[in-house]
Protein backbone atom coordinates (compact mmCIF):
# COMPACT_ATOMS: atom_id res chain seq x y z
CA UNK A 1 0.00 0.00 0.00
CA UNK A 2 1.34 3.46 -0.77
CA UNK A 3 0.37 6.91 0.39
CA UNK A 4 1.33 10.49 -0.31
CA UNK A 5 0.75 13.70 1.59
CA UNK A 6 1.98 17.22 0.86
CA UNK A 7 1.52 20.59 2.53
CA UNK A 8 3.23 23.93 1.98
CA UNK A 9 3.61 26.68 4.59
CA UNK A 10 4.90 30.23 4.23
CA UNK A 11 7.23 31.48 6.98
CA UNK A 12 7.39 35.25 7.50
CA UNK A 13 10.59 36.96 8.70
CA UNK A 14 10.61 38.52 12.19
CA UNK A 15 7.04 37.40 12.83
CA UNK A 16 7.42 36.36 16.46
CA UNK A 17 3.65 36.25 16.84
CA UNK A 18 3.03 33.41 14.37
CA UNK A 19 6.43 31.79 14.73
CA UNK A 20 5.95 28.05 15.16
CA UNK A 21 2.51 27.84 13.56
CA UNK A 22 3.71 25.62 10.70
CA UNK A 23 5.36 23.23 13.16
CA UNK A 24 2.22 23.21 15.28
CA UNK A 25 0.14 22.25 12.27
CA UNK A 26 2.64 19.57 11.25
CA UNK A 27 2.42 18.10 14.75
CA UNK A 28 -1.39 18.01 14.53
CA UNK A 29 -1.18 16.22 11.18
CA UNK A 30 1.15 13.56 12.61
CA UNK A 31 -1.18 13.04 15.57
CA UNK A 32 -4.07 12.45 13.19
CA UNK A 33 -1.95 9.94 11.30
CA UNK A 34 -1.31 8.20 14.66
CA UNK A 35 2.46 8.47 14.31
CA UNK A 36 4.14 7.30 17.53
CA UNK A 37 4.79 9.89 20.24
CA UNK A 38 8.57 9.70 20.22
CA UNK A 39 8.66 10.40 16.49
CA UNK A 40 6.16 13.25 16.80
CA UNK A 41 8.45 14.81 19.39
CA UNK A 42 11.54 14.49 17.18
CA UNK A 43 9.78 15.98 14.17
CA UNK A 44 8.26 18.76 16.29
CA UNK A 45 11.59 19.75 17.84
CA UNK A 46 13.45 19.78 14.53
CA UNK A 47 10.64 21.51 12.69
CA UNK A 48 10.24 24.25 15.30
CA UNK A 49 13.99 24.95 15.47
CA UNK A 50 14.22 25.16 11.69
CA UNK A 51 11.10 27.29 11.40
CA UNK A 52 12.39 29.73 14.04
CA UNK A 53 15.72 29.97 12.23
CA UNK A 54 13.88 31.11 9.11
CA UNK A 55 11.89 33.62 11.21
CA UNK A 56 14.83 35.12 13.11
CA UNK A 57 17.80 34.72 10.76
CA UNK A 58 16.39 34.97 7.24
CA UNK A 59 14.50 37.23 4.86
CA UNK A 60 11.63 34.74 4.97
CA UNK A 61 10.83 31.46 3.29
CA UNK A 62 8.73 28.35 3.48
CA UNK A 63 8.53 24.75 4.53
CA UNK A 64 7.20 21.79 2.58
CA UNK A 65 6.02 18.67 4.31
CA UNK A 66 5.95 15.46 2.31
CA UNK A 67 4.99 12.09 3.62
CA UNK A 68 5.64 9.27 1.21
CA UNK A 69 4.79 5.83 2.52
CA UNK A 70 6.65 5.61 5.83
CA UNK A 71 9.07 8.47 5.30
CA UNK A 72 8.53 12.10 6.24
CA UNK A 73 10.45 14.88 4.51
CA UNK A 74 10.69 18.50 5.61
CA UNK A 75 12.30 21.05 3.33
CA UNK A 76 12.92 24.57 4.65
CA UNK A 77 13.84 27.13 2.03
CA UNK A 78 14.61 30.81 2.55
CA UNK A 79 15.76 33.70 0.43
CA UNK A 80 18.97 34.63 2.24
CA UNK A 81 21.23 36.04 3.61
CA UNK A 82 22.59 32.50 3.96
CA UNK A 83 24.96 30.94 6.46
CA UNK A 84 28.59 32.03 6.06
CA UNK A 85 30.26 29.07 7.64
CA UNK A 86 28.04 26.01 8.10
CA UNK A 87 30.59 24.13 10.18
CA UNK A 88 30.74 27.03 12.63
CA UNK A 89 26.95 27.44 12.65
CA UNK A 90 26.60 23.76 13.64
CA UNK A 91 28.80 24.22 16.76
CA UNK A 92 26.84 24.13 20.03
CA UNK A 93 26.57 27.65 21.44
CA UNK A 94 27.41 29.51 18.23
CA UNK A 95 24.83 32.19 17.57
CA UNK A 96 24.37 35.49 15.76
CA UNK A 97 20.87 35.96 17.20
CA UNK A 98 19.75 39.56 17.61
CA UNK A 99 18.82 41.19 20.91
CA UNK A 100 15.13 40.98 20.05
CA UNK A 101 15.28 37.26 19.26
CA UNK A 102 17.16 36.64 22.53
CA UNK A 103 14.41 38.42 24.41
CA UNK A 104 12.03 35.95 22.78
CA UNK A 105 13.97 33.02 24.20
CA UNK A 106 16.12 32.18 21.19
CA UNK A 107 19.86 32.39 20.67
CA UNK A 108 21.24 29.50 22.71
CA UNK A 109 23.07 28.39 19.59
CA UNK A 110 21.51 24.94 20.00
CA UNK A 111 18.94 24.86 17.21
CA UNK A 112 20.98 23.18 14.48
CA UNK A 113 22.44 20.79 17.06
CA UNK A 114 18.92 19.79 18.13
CA UNK A 115 17.85 19.39 14.51
CA UNK A 116 20.77 17.12 13.74
CA UNK A 117 20.10 15.02 16.82
CA UNK A 118 16.39 14.70 16.01
CA UNK A 119 16.34 13.98 12.28
CA UNK A 120 17.29 10.65 10.75
CA UNK A 121 19.00 12.53 7.93
CA UNK A 122 19.89 16.20 7.51
CA UNK A 123 21.26 18.16 4.54
CA UNK A 124 22.07 21.86 4.84
CA UNK A 125 23.14 23.94 1.87
CA UNK A 126 23.52 27.67 1.84
CA UNK A 127 24.78 30.63 -0.12
CA UNK A 128 23.98 34.36 0.05
CA UNK A 129 20.83 33.77 -2.02
CA UNK A 130 19.36 31.44 0.52
CA UNK A 131 19.49 28.36 2.68
CA UNK A 132 17.90 24.96 2.09
CA UNK A 133 17.56 22.53 4.95
CA UNK A 134 16.30 19.05 4.13
CA UNK A 135 15.28 16.66 6.87
CA UNK A 136 14.19 13.06 6.67
CA UNK A 137 12.42 10.99 9.34
CA UNK A 138 11.40 7.35 9.28
CA UNK A 139 7.89 6.96 10.65
CA UNK A 140 6.11 4.26 12.51
CA UNK A 141 2.69 4.35 14.13
CA UNK A 142 1.66 3.49 17.71
CA UNK A 143 0.23 0.33 16.27
CA UNK A 144 3.01 -1.33 14.33
CA UNK A 145 0.51 -3.03 12.01
CA UNK A 146 -1.12 0.18 10.90
CA UNK A 147 -0.10 1.62 7.57
CA UNK A 148 0.18 5.39 7.40
CA UNK B 1 0.75 15.56 40.57
CA UNK B 2 -2.41 17.62 40.11
CA UNK B 3 -2.27 21.24 38.93
CA UNK B 4 -4.27 22.21 42.01
CA UNK B 5 -1.15 21.55 44.12
CA UNK B 6 0.43 24.65 42.51
CA UNK B 7 -2.56 26.77 43.50
CA UNK B 8 -2.23 25.51 47.08
CA UNK B 9 1.33 26.87 47.14
CA UNK B 10 -0.03 30.32 46.37
CA UNK B 11 0.93 30.54 42.71
CA UNK B 12 -1.50 32.54 40.64
CA UNK B 13 -3.47 30.69 37.97
CA UNK B 14 -4.41 32.46 34.73
CA UNK B 15 -6.04 29.83 32.54
CA UNK B 16 -9.30 27.92 32.62
CA UNK B 17 -7.56 24.56 32.13
CA UNK B 18 -8.84 21.96 34.65
CA UNK B 19 -6.85 21.94 37.89
CA UNK B 20 -7.45 18.19 38.00
CA UNK B 21 -5.01 17.81 35.08
CA UNK B 22 -1.68 16.27 35.96
CA UNK B 23 2.01 16.95 35.50
CA UNK B 24 5.05 14.96 36.46
CA UNK B 25 8.42 16.41 37.42
CA UNK B 26 9.72 19.79 36.34
CA UNK B 27 12.22 21.48 34.09
CA UNK B 28 13.75 24.93 34.59
CA UNK B 29 15.07 26.90 31.64
CA UNK B 30 14.91 30.23 29.87
CA UNK B 31 16.39 29.33 26.48
CA UNK B 32 13.86 27.61 24.27
CA UNK B 33 16.30 25.41 22.34
CA UNK B 34 17.60 24.04 25.60
CA UNK B 35 14.08 23.53 26.93
CA UNK B 36 13.21 21.65 23.71
CA UNK B 37 16.23 19.44 24.09
CA UNK B 38 15.97 18.64 27.77
CA UNK B 39 12.43 18.99 29.09
CA UNK B 40 10.38 15.80 29.16
CA UNK B 41 6.76 15.55 28.11
CA UNK B 42 4.46 15.94 31.09
CA UNK B 43 6.90 18.22 32.95
CA UNK B 44 6.02 21.49 34.63
CA UNK B 45 8.11 24.19 32.91
CA UNK B 46 9.46 26.85 35.29
CA UNK B 47 10.78 29.87 33.39
CA UNK B 48 11.15 33.64 33.45
CA UNK B 49 10.52 33.66 29.71
CA UNK B 50 6.97 34.97 29.55
CA UNK B 51 6.04 35.13 25.86
CA UNK B 52 4.05 33.40 23.14
CA UNK B 53 7.00 31.30 22.01
CA UNK B 54 7.13 29.66 25.43
CA UNK B 55 3.54 28.49 24.93
CA UNK B 56 4.34 27.34 21.38
CA UNK B 57 7.20 25.20 22.71
CA UNK B 58 5.02 23.79 25.48
CA UNK B 59 2.47 22.69 22.88
CA UNK B 60 5.10 21.07 20.68
CA UNK B 61 6.77 19.02 23.39
CA UNK B 62 3.65 18.20 25.44
CA UNK B 63 4.34 20.38 28.47
CA UNK B 64 0.94 20.67 30.22
CA UNK B 65 1.77 23.57 32.55
CA UNK B 66 4.09 26.59 32.60
CA UNK B 67 4.95 28.62 35.72
CA UNK B 68 6.33 32.08 34.98
CA UNK B 69 8.65 33.31 37.71
CA UNK B 70 9.78 36.79 38.88
CA UNK B 71 6.59 38.12 37.41
CA UNK B 72 2.94 38.34 38.40
CA UNK B 73 1.35 39.82 35.31
CA UNK B 74 0.82 37.64 32.26
CA UNK B 75 -0.21 39.39 29.02
CA UNK B 76 -3.70 38.52 27.80
CA UNK B 77 -2.53 37.23 24.40
CA UNK B 78 -0.42 34.58 26.15
CA UNK B 79 -3.35 33.53 28.34
CA UNK B 80 -5.66 33.35 25.31
CA UNK B 81 -3.25 31.18 23.35
CA UNK B 82 -2.66 28.92 26.36
CA UNK B 83 -6.41 28.45 26.90
CA UNK B 84 -6.86 27.67 23.24
CA UNK B 85 -4.08 25.07 23.37
CA UNK B 86 -5.14 23.75 26.80
CA UNK B 87 -1.84 24.65 28.46
CA UNK B 88 -2.16 25.79 32.09
CA UNK B 89 -0.38 29.02 33.04
CA UNK B 90 0.68 29.97 36.56
CA UNK B 91 2.81 32.87 37.75
CA UNK B 92 4.69 34.01 40.84
CA UNK B 93 6.99 36.84 41.91
CA UNK B 94 9.36 34.27 43.35
CA UNK B 95 12.63 33.29 41.65
CA UNK B 96 12.90 29.97 39.80
CA UNK B 97 15.39 28.60 42.32
CA UNK B 98 13.06 29.36 45.24
CA UNK B 99 10.14 27.78 43.41
CA UNK B 100 12.13 24.58 42.91
CA UNK B 101 13.14 24.51 46.59
CA UNK B 102 9.48 24.85 47.53
CA UNK B 103 8.31 22.14 45.09
CA UNK B 104 10.93 19.74 46.40
CA UNK B 105 10.14 20.53 50.02
CA UNK B 106 6.42 19.90 49.45
CA UNK B 107 7.33 16.70 47.57
CA UNK B 108 5.56 17.94 44.44
CA UNK B 109 8.57 17.09 42.28
N1 LIG C 1 18.09 30.02 7.89
C1 LIG C 1 19.20 30.66 8.28
N2 LIG C 1 19.65 31.74 7.59
C2 LIG C 1 20.77 32.40 7.98
N3 LIG C 1 21.51 32.03 9.05
C3 LIG C 1 21.12 30.97 9.77
C4 LIG C 1 19.95 30.22 9.43
N4 LIG C 1 19.83 29.21 10.33
C5 LIG C 1 20.86 29.32 11.17
N5 LIG C 1 21.65 30.38 10.86
C6 LIG C 1 22.92 30.78 11.50
O1 LIG C 1 23.40 29.69 12.28
C7 LIG C 1 23.52 30.08 13.66
C8 LIG C 1 23.25 28.88 14.55
O2 LIG C 1 21.88 28.48 14.40
P1 LIG C 1 21.19 27.68 15.60
O3 LIG C 1 19.78 27.42 15.23
O4 LIG C 1 22.04 26.50 15.94
O5 LIG C 1 21.28 28.69 16.84
P2 LIG C 1 20.46 30.05 17.06
O6 LIG C 1 19.31 30.11 16.13
O7 LIG C 1 21.43 31.17 17.00
O8 LIG C 1 19.97 29.86 18.56
P3 LIG C 1 18.83 28.82 19.06
O9 LIG C 1 18.44 27.99 17.88
O10 LIG C 1 19.48 28.02 20.13
O11 LIG C 1 17.71 29.65 19.57
C9 LIG C 1 22.56 31.24 13.82
O12 LIG C 1 22.88 32.08 14.91
C10 LIG C 1 22.73 31.95 12.47
O13 LIG C 1 23.93 32.71 12.45
MG1 LIG D 1 18.01 28.49 15.96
Amino acid sequence: MSSFYHKHYTILPNDYFNAGSASSDIKKTLKQLKVSKDIIKKVSVASYEAEINVVIHSFGGSVDLHIVNHTLYLQFTDSGPGIDDIELAMKPGYTTASEISRLNGFGAGMGLVNIKASADEMTLISDPNGTILKLKFFLHTEDANEII
Amino acid sequence: MKLSSLLELGYQVHTSVSLQDEFEGAYVGDLLSVVMKSAESGNLLVTILCNLNTVAVAVLIDIPVVLFTENDEVPQNIIDKANQEQIAIFSTKKKSVDVIKELVKQEII
